[in-house]
């Protein structure tokens, strides 16, 4: 009944993964603007970017068409009839006016003091660099972002997973083949973070390591920290699960009637032989992990606006769903691929693992 | 039997001691800051944050951690769950226990999408395992695994709500009011990350299932197939999905945050963050509190549930 398997999912998955990675290391190559350039647009009433041109053009049909109604109404406020008669004070009144409805432009003004931030996709800037995916309300290069962004997600999901790794190994040897108080300890330890969902453990970490002032702007490291102490004790117990099993075995009997050290039984003989089922298991958390971090900067907990990923993107962009939908459709297609990617990786070395 | 049961509530209870531990000392931590958030920041002394602790009772004769800690939780225990300084003061469990109803709503709904499609692929998935049909369903539980509730309810909100505009994008907190249209999206994003992660273990629970001896037995007694599934397979292989199902309870609670965020929707979650954000220490205290009671008990309902479930376990 079961048919040769079909080894399409692992290389999908690997093929995303690696075009992530190749990404996020050659960034300033495949980037065309840095991540935090502000860029202006000329804009005309629907928001379409336009040439400088037609932009002047523009303008100052506004000005014609707006401007001398203002400055009437104005004249007919002070009781007067021409701009000449106007003291000082009116006529600041009167350039306030002008300047709170844009129509202060005349032949001296500068135009780029009339360009706005928000290109949509494809538009060109005032100094006509295109912008594929256009920019995000602060004028800053949605493609140069996205693609930033993916060295941040990376690097942040991969330390934390590593770090949480390192930390959880060693735990769940300790505990699954010394056994005895050291593991009742360590599981009612796994067993007492595990009590609060991760939201609450998040806040909880955050909270203490900013002293609680307010939780909205933590260091990268805060949030790395919290992701860190909210995973170890999962995997933990995934080590523990393992080690306990293969604990049993005769090639561990042998190594011990051969006199070797619980250190070296536990780092060369049980982990080695382990390494199958963990490998599937990071590159599940890897991935998970990056939808934490996601999330916690969906939340308002990001790495910070100098450091763009993906989940600020997707909250930044938020405020403009309804007008600009693909600006956050970009940064969410961004991680759910990575994401994707990772998963079907570690789907595929599961059923490849299963087949030998 | 109820040995195990003892065991279980024993540890449990060990359990909350510990973490009540950790809320007093969150507690203790957040109380200063409290004081200061209430104060301002203008000219404020020492001494006047003294003077506000001691009129609040948070200081003062025979005041100390443990008398502060047992008034909360004391008061936790039979429902009175102290103010919120983030609300004009007002009662926290006047307002929380709507709250968690609207969040509760939303659970279900979310559960009633979700757990039949996941036992459907599941057993579909597993009942021929490496079979064209097992690889198709187990991409698409992978597929959902990969894209976050947050993500899923932004395309949700761009299709339904900014494109067709047959759903609302967000539940309107002021008004409260609360039906299945508001309901919808918010369910369904949960639904696509959640499903996943249940059809998987419903799909491993099937497959060893079906390479046990009792169903070789039964198809080779000549009973047809549909039969040995759905009388033979299906009771043993639901066994292990009815845990994850009950954790996934626990698992809701908290994660609707980011969707309950995304759609502006009354509940539990929105509370928790706009606790987190501000200094609101004991609504922030009782969010937590709560959503460690609901864990504790659906693991404890899971692991008794399991044993009476699984007979083998059951008549050791």
């Amino acid at each position: 009944m079961r048919t040769p398997r079909a080894p399409w999912v692992l290389w999908a998955g690997a093929a995303l993964v690696a075009v992530w990675t190749v990404v996020a290391i050659g960034v300033e190559h495949l980037a065309p603007y840095s991540p935090n350039e502000n860029f202006l647009f000329y804009l005309d009433e629907d928001g379409n970017a336009v040439s400088e041109e037609v932009f002047r053009a523009l303008l100052k049909d506004k000005v014609e068409r707006e401007r001398q109604p203002v400055i009437d109404s104005v004249l007919r406020q002070f009781g007067l009839e021409s701009v000449e008669e106007m003291n000082p004070m009116q006529t600041f009144q009167l350039d306030m006016q002008l300047r709170s409805r844009n129509l202060t432009f005349d032949e001296n003004a500068n135009l780029r003091d009339y360009g706005r931030a928000f290109g949509r996709p494809g538009a060109r800037d005032v100094d006509g660099n295109l912008h594929v995916f256009g920019t995000d309300g602060a004028g800053r290069d949605v493609l140069s972002r996205l693609l930033y962004a993916s060295r941040n997600v990376l690097l942040y999901a991969s330390i934390a997973t590593i770090i949480a790794y390192v930390i959880g190994i060693t735990m769940g040897l300790c505990g699954g083949y010394l056994g005895g108080r050291l593991d009742d300890a360590l599981s009612f330890l796994a067993n007492v973070i595990l009590s609060f969902p991760v939201v609450v453990l998040y806040i909880f970490i955050v909270k203490l390591m900013t002293t609680g002032e307010s939780v909205l702007r933590p260091s990268a490291l805060t949030i790395l920290f919290a992701v860190i102490v909210a995973a170890t004790p999962a995997i933990f117990r995934v080590v523990r699960g393992l080690a306990m099993d293969v604990k049993t075995r005769d090639y561990i009997a042998a190594a011990e009637t051969r006199g070797e050290g619980a250190a070296w039984i536990m780092f060369w003989e049980i982990l080695p032989n382990v390494r199958g089922p963990l490998i599937v298991d990071f590159c599940l958390r890897i991935g998970y992990t990056t939808i934490q971090l996601g999330f916690l900067a969906f939340i308002g907990l990001g790495l910070g606006p100098q450091r763009p990923d993906w989940g600020q993107m997707i909250a930044h962009a938020r405020d403009y769903i309804s007008q600009y939908p693909f600006m956050i459709l970009a940064p969410c297609l961004a991680l759910t691929s990575l994401v994707l990617g990772l998963n079907l990786l570690a789907d595929g070395l599961r059923e490849r693992s299963l087949q030998d | 039997m109820l040995r195990y049961i003892g065991w279980r509530l024993v540890y449990m209870l060990f359990t909350l001691v510990a973490v009540t531990m950790i809320l007093a000392v969150m507690l203790e931590f957040m109380v200063p800051i409290l004081a200061r958030s209430e104060l301002g920041t203008q000219g404020i002394t020492d001494y006047d944050i003294q003077l506000w602790l001691e009129k609040e009772g948070f200081r003062g004769e025979g005041i100390n951690a443990f008398t502060r800690f047992w008034d909360w939780i004391s008061g936790f225990a039979v429902g009175d769950l102290g103010i919120s300084y983030g609300k004009n003061r007002i009662e926290i469990s006047t307002f929380i226990w709507e709250k968690l109803g609207n969040t509760g709503l939303l659970m279900g709904l979310t559960l009633l999408f979700m757990v039949p499609t996941a036992l459907l692929v599941g057993v579909l998935a597993g009942m021929r395992e490496g079979s064209a049909q097992d690889r198709t369903l187990t991409t698409v539980s992978v597929l959902s695994t990969s894209v976050p509730d947050y993500v899923s309810g932004i395309v949700l909100v761009i299709v339904f709500s900014v494109a067709l505009n047959l759903l609302p994008s967000s539940s309107n907190v002021g008004t409260g009011d609360l039906g299945f249209r508001e309901l919808l999206l918010p369910a369904l994003s949960l639904t696509i990350y959640g499903f996943g992660y249940v059809a998987r273990m419903t799909r491993a629970s099937m497959a060893e299932v079906m390479t046990s001896q009792y169903i070789r037995t039964a198809v080779l007694k000549g009973i047809p197939y549909r039969r040995v599934i759905l009388r033979h397979a299906l009771r043993n292989a639901l066994i292990a999905p009815f845990t994850i199902i009950v954790l996934q309870i626990p698992w809701l609670l908290t994660g609707v945050v980011a969707v309950e965020l995304l759609f502006s929707f009354p509940g539990f979650g929105f509370e928790l963050l706009s606790a987190a954000n501000g200094t609101d220490v004991f609504l922030l205290m009782d969010c937590a509190a709560i959503t460690v009671v609901v864990v504790v008990i659906t693991q404890m309902i899971s692991d008794i549930g399991y044993m009476l479930l699984n007979p083998r376990i059951r008549t050791r």
